[in-house]
């Protein structure tokens, strides 16, 4: 069978270290965070941990995007600000005017708001619509309603590599033919939900977060979304526009080792990143910048550490956890580092690994930890795991088509 | 490309024990909604994790694990599942937890088990399947983009064997909130016809129902799933159905069995109502949701009694809702749709 490239044509982000991409950029070059004292969220734990939050209220992110109704959770609202912006950076006046989906994640969905009045709901009738914005298609139709997409339209949740699997998936769809251009990623907002969740499993750093260092002590929280706007080879060349880079790969695998721990021989995330590589038919010494899951639990870094030694041996490639800016967004954190990846690509620069001080002592892995500019950036792999074994990895390349 | 179902196993409200593809008996609530019948876990889950489970993993794990028996295989090459609300017990059981504990002393196992991939996941470590893990979770979408997904992967050649199901819970909490919003209706469901039903709300239902869909047909091959379309609020349910048809060459009088997902909610039927006594009046009819209730994956109840209709070869005469059903099954159309804005078609035909 005869398969069209995949052409990435837009992007669009918020997350703690910006509101949009020119935004993500200045506090990436800074290297500086968005995580600090929690400020939005309603919890008792607010003065004990720190978290990668917003610094938006529900009115101001209604007003920013000009729409005001209840019906939209925060979840909705984050992932309403980044799809606009990279659906505009696509330049796509007519939404309609091709095949177009739209493929978006979460975790938390409306959690955000039914945590606030779940026990009012049994009582009164001033927030039963709570109802209806609690499960997790409900921010993925206002999105579509906001942007006007039909043609098709899901939502995957597949806990931290949620995005990752929307990107592949949409992938796969034009691949297939069933899609010209489809706007993937996810969106998850900050909640006393997953903090208390996070919480009680123990793996959350009360300080700010240090990936891959041997003192590392767990993640902190973070809230945004991200989209980017993916288009078929036939669809680029019609429009004559200019991409920003190509999917190359992209590979699913399960851990199946615990539900919410990753094996210590990182089984899963050696499989996501070998078929990412197969996809993508590329060696390993092609890929020149890895932007890892790297959340700065104990678990997760030494699994992916192992991996990345199983897959590139003792030559790993440059590589960096970008979760100390933004925190562990969980569903679009995939998406998040989808466009930090990017912006790598574009203007040759590896984001340094924020809070690392000490190796590894299973590994001599060191991340990069000083801004790197000038890089030659050809190719980039993002890793993305979750609860329940899900990993995933995608890879991208600089391309014109 | 063909793609065969060669194994499925259902959970609903329906006594799915017997041998029959249905039970002789039609099980009808007297209630308003359809709880589950819940098979014995013990035969594939261990009694400890029977203990620690939410009802939406139970239900999902026991019907995958049953699914890939039926289809006489021990793995599958990739886990795809759907599922609407998710582990909803689990979640109202942490999110009471942090009301009730002022977000103090929690315990974890709710939290872990809460998240809306537990089900695959929980079957990908039972059946150590490390390949492709997928979870859907758009409304009435959910179990048709997980099969959708599937299809993709057989198509692909990256699986063989895809183990493919959809899953919703009904707990007491969803449904006193289902009801304070509205969606529920005040009597008890009686055994009427739900297409004829004149007053608002539905009959909340639940279950799980799994499918091994191959590249091969093998002696254990139910049916060829022949198509799968997702349509979001279509202008015309009627000329979509048309246009789908078409595509796989068929003309109405083709299918000897719509299967009818009517949800008995006067305010959400008018396309259904417009489909089933227009476009498809000359076809036999059964309204699938009178046997399971109205849930978010009930296409994966309507796409197991499909697959069994076409495999028997036979359709109990007490089940239809209008028309007769020939004598030979060729074809089985699902219309089902979730509170008119999610529709989907999904083609069954015999092997």
């Amino acid at each position: 069978m005869m398969q069209t490239r995949v052409f990435i044509t837009g992007s669009g982000i918020i997350s703690a270290i910006g509101q949009n991409v020119d935004e993500t950029l200045s506090s990436l070059r800074a290297c500086r965070t968005g995580i600090r004292k929690i400020k939005h969220l309603q919890t008792v734990h607010r003065d004990e941990f720190v978290a990668g939050e917003i610094d938006l209220s529900l009115d101001e992110l209604m007003h920013k995007l000009g729409v005001y109704s209840e019906s939209y959770t925060r979840g909705s609202l984050l992932g309403m600000i980044a799809a606009r912006e990279a659906v505009t950076s696509a330049g796509l006046k007519d939404i309609n005017e091709a095949r177009t989906g739209l493929i978006s994640s979460t975790s938390v969905a409306g959690m955000t708001r039914t945590e606030r009045y779940y026990k009012e709901l049994f009582e009164n009738t001033k927030h039963l619509g709570c109802i209806d914005t609690h499960d997790c298609g409900d921010s993925t139709l206002h999105i579509a309603a906001d942007l006007g997409i039909t043609c098709f339209i899901t939502t995957i949740s597949t806990a931290c590599s949620s995005a990752a699997n929307a990107i592949m998936l949409g992938a796969r769809m034009i691949k297939s033919g069933k899609l010209d251009r489809v706007v993937v990623g996810g969106t998850d907002a900050l909640s006393k939900f997953t903090l208390n969740g996070f919480h009680t499993l123990m793996i959350l750093d009360r300080e700010w977060c240090s990936p891959f260092d041997d003192q590392r002590r767990g993640l902190n929280l973070g809230e945004g979304a991200a989209y980017l706007v993916l288009e078929s080879e036939a669809e680029v060349k019609r429009s004559g526009k200019p991409v920003l880079a190509e999917l190359r790969g992209y590979g699913n695998a399960n851990d199946a080792f615990h539900q919410t721990a990753s094996s210590p021989e990182g089984f899963g995330a050696t499989l996501a990143i070998r078929k990412a590589l197969a996809v993508a038919a590329m060696e390993p010494s092609e890929v020149d910048y890895i932007n890892a899951h790297g959340t700065g639990t104990p678990n997760n870094d030494l699994s992916e550490g192992t991996a990345l030694i199983k897959v590139f041996g003792d030559r790993a490639p440059l590589f960096s956890s970008t979760k100390a800016y933004t925190g562990h967004t969980l569903a679009p954190a995939a998406g998040i580092e989808a466009v930090i990846s990017l912006l790598s690509l574009k203007h040759n620069v590896v984001f340094p690994n924020l809070n690392y001080q000490n190796p590894m002592k299973e590994f001599s892995l060191v991340p990069v930890t000083g801004l790197l500019e000038g890089v030659k950036l050809d190719t980039i792999l993002s890793n993305s795991f979750g609860f329940g074994g899900n990993c995933s990895s995608l890879i991208f390349s600089k391309a014109s088509a | 490309m063909n793609i065969y179902i060669n194994g499925t196993a259902v959970i609903s409200a329906q006594n799915h024990l017997g041998e029959e593809a249905f039970p002789k008996t039609v099980h009808v609530p007297f209630d308003d909604h359809f709880r589950a019948q819940e098979p014995s876990y013990k035969e594939h889950i261990a009694p400890n994790m029977i203990r620690r489970m939410g009802r939406a993993i139970k239900m999902g794990v026991s019907a995958a694990l049953r699914t890939l028996e039926d289809a006489g295989i021990s793995e599958a090459d990739a886990v795809v599942c759907g599922t609407g609300i998710g582990c909803f017990e689990d979640s109202e059981k942490f999110l009471l937890s942090i009301i009730d504990h002022q977000e103090n002393l929690l315990t974890p196992t709710a939290f872990i088990q809460s998240t809306h991939n537990t089900v695959g996941a929980q079957i990908a470590l039972l059946i150590k399947c490390h390949q492709y893990n997928m979870t859907y979770v758009q409304r009435g979408f959910s179990f048709e983009s997980a099969l959708l997904d599937a299809m993709l992967l057989l198509a692909e050649g990256e699986a063989k064997h895809v183990l493919t199901g959809g899953i919703d819970e009904l707990t007491p909490g969803y449904l006193t909130l289902q009801k304070r919003a509205g969606y529920i209706k005040s009597s008890a469901y009686t055994g009427e016809r739900l297409r004829d039903d004149p007053t608002p709300g539905h009959y909340l239902g639940e279950g799980a129902g799994f499918f091994v869909l191959s590249s091969l047909q093998t002696t254990a091959t139910y049916a060829r799933l022949q198509a799968v379309t997702l349509l979001h609020n279509p202008a015309s349910l009627a000329l979509a159905v048309n246009a789908f048809l078409q595509e796989q060459g068929l003309e109405p009088a083709a299918i000897s069995l719509v299967l009818t997902g009517h949800s008995g909610d006067v305010r959400y039927e008018s396309q259904m109502q417009a489909l089933q006594l227009g476009y498809l009046n000359g076809c036999p009819q059964l309204d699938f949701k009178q046997y399971c209730g109205e849930y978010m994956t009930s296409g994966s109840f309507a796409l197991w009694l499909a697959a069994s209709l076409l495999k028997t070869n036979s359709a109990p005469p007490a089940l239809i809702s209008s028309g007769t059903v020939p004598t030979n099954i060729a074809h089985v159309l699902i219309v089902n749709h979730f509170r008119d804005d999610d529709y989907s078609l999904i083609l069954v035909s015999r092997c």
